[in-house]
């Protein structure tokens, strides 16, 4: 299953919505999002693509601590 | 193919999906009520509720949606996972994976990465942009 849900699942800290841009394509226009998947974490793109789990939970926790800007060197 | 049966076969614990849709049908809310009636049906573990109606700004904000259509998953607890849109394809599989986790089959994440995200400082929420083939 997908990290980001999996992360939902173990953690009542962390809330996820999946978004199909099908029907929601003015949300991947808000955040440039022009691949899928694209996570966006607290209203700011942190992950594009599928990445190792080690590096999506390692973008949440940076997110958790105020560095944002970490996940996208985490690409 | 998917095979939904068998993969909702042996949940856990009970599963509540919230649907939450227009008043007005359309083919696509007919065809999402259609696929979680359907999957609804293969498990009495599995408990569908249909919202139709117009848009209540206090009655979504209370509920943590933001737009309809959307599905609430709950399992014991509310897990924060809100899906918006028709989950199909790739991500209908994806769906029910959900679904088997929330019922209590435990997600396959590292020890570490579990510790790791129930110790988060602060609330962080996510939003995965995601098509459906």
């Amino acid at each position: 299953m997908a990290l980001s849900t999996a992360a939902a699942i173990v953690s009542e800290h962390v809330t996820t919505d999946v978004v199909m841009v099908n029907l929601f394509p003015y949300r991947a226009v808000r955040y440039q999002a022009d691949d899928v998947p694209t996570t966006v974490i607290d209203g700011r793109k942190g992950i594009v693509g599928s990445v190792p789990e080690a590096a999506y939970v390692g973008a949440i926790v940076a997110a958790a601590a105020g560095d944002v800007c970490r996940s996208e060197r985490m690409r | 193919m998917i095979d939904i049966e068998r993969t909702l076969g042996d949940l856990a614990g009970p599963v509540t999906l919230r649907y939450y849709t227009s008043d007005v049908e359309s083919w696509y809310s007919a065809a999402e009520r259609s696929l979680l009636e359907r999957i609804a049906g293969v498990s009495p573990k599995i408990r569908l509720e249909i919202h139709a109606g117009r848009w209540d700004p206090e009655r979504e904000a209370a509920v943590g949606i933001a737009r309809t259509p959307a599905i609430v998953v709950a399992g014991e607890r509310d897990t924060g996972i809100r899906y918006y849109g028709l989950p199909d394809g790739y991500e209908l599989e994806i769906f029910l994976g959900v679904l088997r986790a929330v019922s209590g089959h435990a997600p396959a994440l590292s020890a570490e990465s579990v510790a790791c995200l129930r110790a988060l400082p602060r609330p962080v929420h996510l939003e995965v942009i995601v098509s459906p083939t």
